[in-house]
């Protein structure tokens, strides 16, 4: 679902970063006060999660692949804000050192990925989990939170694409950006996540959930913050080593996702021509483009990737927790 | 009446540490007493003067001095806690980091003259310090050429000028001859017996018996 | 001194004399909203900042694996390979291996706690920063890759290098100094100096705060408080170098006795180390010739 660049006009680009910004600020006020600085610790640990699943592709029918995010697996553990915050961080990781998702278009998939689909997910899994839930009820929450959190996201990423054509022609009606109209661009993004990458996004979410659930509620948020029994994240950082070490199975999935085609591929895809936009838009030079390095073999450089990926995710909210309270002070 | 000083299950860890330096700690000590904090070293006995004057501030729990909280927020109001400070006098356990001034007089007179009084009236006060802390003959002198037991006194005085109503002392009696630990006892009986209140951290049992003072224990972590 | 009898009994009679009335009853004080001289709060921000950036190994705080794999390796293995570490990353004319070495020091700084972080990434970032604003000319010509390399290297081989006085402290950095033979006079100076900017950063911190606790109103003469401040700490770091020279002087210092350094025998971790860093090695020369 990482949109590129020039496949939105920079209207809408601007449209869209000019809305993250108050989103931005108000998720960072809410984390600094509702979570504590072993909680900011984790949610780069969380981050990790999202980034890692993104880099799992998966093969979807029509050709193309797609992948998930995890948003609402970070926003069920540690509150939308703190997602909001730590897929904005893994997206804009993605975007500079590994030319994954364009740098113009930043804004448009923070709003799609780190701000539509953990806020609705999340609200979704509050809706469904009720009062007193059971544990089964809670797995139900997550998966149907997680699934239409994902499939949410994917309309609204749809719907930005399929606008493109309308609001932005040349003088012979060819689009300058993405030339696929509402018609094509909903189908065409929304089946592939409804019928696998959702599947896919929600069995993750409930799984991983799970999994940090039992081996460290010490820094998941609840609704009560009293006492929490010791935990350890010991496990917690044995399961992103290993879904590290398994990255390169991402690499299997051939294909490019619909609407993340480069500038040369676009033609072939149905459209018939190159729109005037991509052909002479921004172009940005990641350090490891596509999570390549060099003449290193690609599985190596997947994992090199991320590992970098997960270490500088980490790095950073560690150094964010600084800023926050420590455990035991009180709020406020 | 309520108490004038009172921590409520206060905790505190200092920045480079991941132990409490003070963890889950109440006590109050009510006005005109005299109460001494006991305990081995390292069981927060200083920690817990620092807390009071607002030097450091608890992550959890309250400390109140007269019915009000001092922390973080009601310390950035600068006239709460210039008031605060010259309420609460606090004297260090090195009185080699309190002095700053070029001559003891000066020392002394520092804090009458931020108070704004008149110069007879800081005049007044810093000659009658003086003479109760026998620092007379060394009115002219540098404070780095006084002696260990001389510096403390010193150290007192210039907090004893402010006129606190909480005189805090922390270890009052490190470095003193029999003679000035007697004068400074004294002190401290007079002090208490008018009204006022004194607040002593030490290991020094034979001082706490000579006030009179109620023991507040502090076990260490 | 011993004072006289007379003076005995007078002073022993003043602890007795009834407290002047400004002490008993002061009217209650209001002061005034004066606030702090930016002057001292920049002397205790600075001095607080002696304290708290020395990149002290803390014996309280809980060993990370990595900080306890690499405890066991001499100090002076350690800093050959880092200085070898920082060679290659210097040398590199692709980025390639800048940048491995830069994931691997992520993944060393991510298992530490967060204030052990800020530790190494603080001073790499800043002379990283340093070194971008001095390669900016570069993108003017023309050559936008220029500042990146720069800023690049900059950042890993500094961070390697806090990494290493992190973990090695003061005394172990020394003492892997004199295991490449530097003088032992020079050695303990260096020990000395950097145990006395600590305890002067600590000195000067208290003094400050003295100083705000007696700053109960106006002070029209701030400059002169802070000043008084940093006199005290000069008079006490002179008193500080006399008497330990002359406790020094008293072991038996100087008089040219041998160095009794003790010769520590190779062990499995510096093997492991000495590995490691030939691994390095080799991914920089197959980085190298591989995309030269």
């Amino acid at each position: 679902m990482h949109i590129p660049d020039n496949y939105l006009s920079p209207a809408t680009d601007a449209v869209l970063a000019v809305a993250m910004v108050p989103i931005w600020v108000h998720s960072a006020h809410k984390v600094r006060e509702e979570l504590d600085q072993e909680q900011v610790s984790f949610v780069g640990m969380a981050a990790a999660f999202s980034f890692l699943l993104m880099m799992f592709n998966v093969p979807l029918p029509g050709g193309t692949t797609g992948h998930a995010v995890g948003g609402t697996l970070i926003a069920c553990l540690l509150g939308p804000h703190a997602a909001c915050l730590a897929v904005s961080v893994a997206l804009g990781i993605q975007a500079l050192i590994f030319g994954d998702g364009g740098i113009l278009a930043f804004g448009a998939n923070c709003f799609n990925m780190a701000f539509v689909l953990p806020f609705v997910g999340h609200a979704v899994y509050q809706l469904v989990l009720g009062a007193n839930p059971s544990g089964a009820r809670r797995a139900v929450a997550l998966f149907v939170g997680a699934y239409v959190g994902l499939n949410v996201a994917a309309l609204v990423a749809a719907i930005e694409f399929g606008i493109q054509p309308l609001l932005f022609a040349d003088a012979g009606g060819q689009a300058l950006y993405c030339p696929y109209p509402l018609a094509v661009s909903i189908p065409a993004m929304c089946i592939p996540h409804l019928l696998v990458a959702g599947v896919i996004e929600g069995v993750a979410t409930v799984a991983i959930y799970e999994f940090v659930a039992r081996v460290a509620p010490d820094v998941m948020i609840r609704p009560n913050t009293s006492m929490r029994k010791a935990s350890s994240l010991l496990p917690v950082a044995a399961l992103v080593g290993i879904l590290v070490v398994a990255t390169p199975l991402g690499l299997l999935a051939e294909g490019t996702a619909w609407g993340e085609w480069g500038a040369d591929e676009i033609a072939e895809t149905g459209a018939g021509y190159v729109p005037a936009g991509m052909e002479n838009g921004f172009e940005w030079e990641a350090l490891m483009p596509d999570y390549t390095l060099g003449a290193l073999p690609d599985a190596v450089a997947y994992v090199i990737s991320a590992i970098a990926g997960v270490a500088l995710l980490v790095v950073a909210f560690k150094l964010l927790s600084l800023a926050a309270r420590p455990r035991g002070a009180y709020a406020g | 009446m309520s108490p004038l000083v009172e921590f409520c299950d206060v905790r505190f860890a200092y920045a480079s540490s991941r132990q409490f330096a003070l963890d889950g700690v109440s006590f109050a000590v009510n006005e005109g007493e005299a109460c001494a904090l006991v305990g081995p070293n390292g069981c927060g006995k200083s920690t817990a003067l620092r807390l009071l004057v607002g030097l450091d501030h608890p992550l959890s729990g309250e400390v109140r001095f007269a019915g009000e909280a001092i922390d973080a927020s009601a310390l950035h109001d600068v006239r709460f806690s210039k008031r605060l400070r010259q309420r609460v006098g606090l004297v260090f356990q090195d009185p080699d980091v309190q002095l700053f001034c070029p001559s003891v007089a000066e020392e002394v007179s520092f804090g009458p003259r931020q108070m704004g009084l008149a110069p007879e009236e800081v005049q007044r006060r810093t000659d009658d310090c003086l003479r109760l802390f026998d620092l007379e003959r060394l009115r002219d002198r540098a404070p780095w050429r006084l002696s260990g037991g001389e510096k403390r006194r010193c150290a007192i005085a210039c907090v004893v000028s402010l006129a606190p109503d909480l005189l805090c002392l922390d270890e009052p009696t490190n470095g003193l001859d029999d003679e000035s630990r007697a004068g400074m006892v004294a002190f401290l009986r007079s002090f208490v017996a008018a009204g006022k209140t004194v607040l002593v951290a030490t290991h020094d049992l034979q001082l706490v018996s000579e006030l009179g003072a109620r023991t507040i224990s502090l076990a260490r972590r | 001194m011993l004072a006289s009898r007379s003076e005995q009994e007078s002073c022993g009679s003043r602890g007795r004399e009834p407290l002047p009335e400004w002490l008993l009853c002061g009217s209650p004080y209001e002061p005034s909203t004066d606030r702090d001289s930016s002057m001292r709060r920049n002397v205790l921000a600075l001095t607080r900042a002696l304290v708290t950036l020395r990149a002290e190994p803390d014996p309280a705080e809980r060993r990370t694996g990595v900080d306890r794999a690499l405890g066991g390796v001499a100090p002076t293995i350690r800093l050959v390979g880092t200085l070898v570490l920082v060679a290659c990353v210097s040398l590199a004319r692709n980025l390639a291996f800048a940048w491995l070495m830069l994931a691997i020091l992520l993944v060393l700084c991510a298992v530490r706690p967060a204030h052990r972080i800020a530790q190494i990434v603080g001073p790499a970032a800043l002379a990283a920063l340093l070194a971008f604003l001095v390669n900016m000319p570069a993108v003017l010509l023309g050559q936008a890759s220029a500042p990146v390399r720069m800023t690049t290297k900059t950042f890993v081989t500094v961070g390697y290098v806090a990494g290493l006085a992190q973990t090695l402290g003061s005394d172990g950095m020394v003492a892997a100094l004199r295991g490449l033979g530097l003088a032992p006079q020079v050695a303990t100076v260096a020990d000395l100096a950097l145990r006395d900017i600590v305890v002067l950063g600590e000195a000067a911190t208290s003094l400050s705060e003295a100083l705000s606790l007696r700053s109960v109103g106006t002070n029209k003469d701030k400059t002169a408080s802070a000043a008084g401040v940093m006199g005290a700490v000069f008079v006490r770091a002179q008193r500080l170098a006399t008497a330990r020279a002359e406790a020094m002087e008293l072991r038996g210092y100087g008089l040219g006795w041998a160095d009794a350094r003790m010769r520590r025998r190779l062990r499995g971790a510096d093997v492991a180390y000495v590995l490691a860093m030939a691994a390095v090695v080799a991914a920089f020369v197959y980085l190298e010739g591989a995309m030269a």
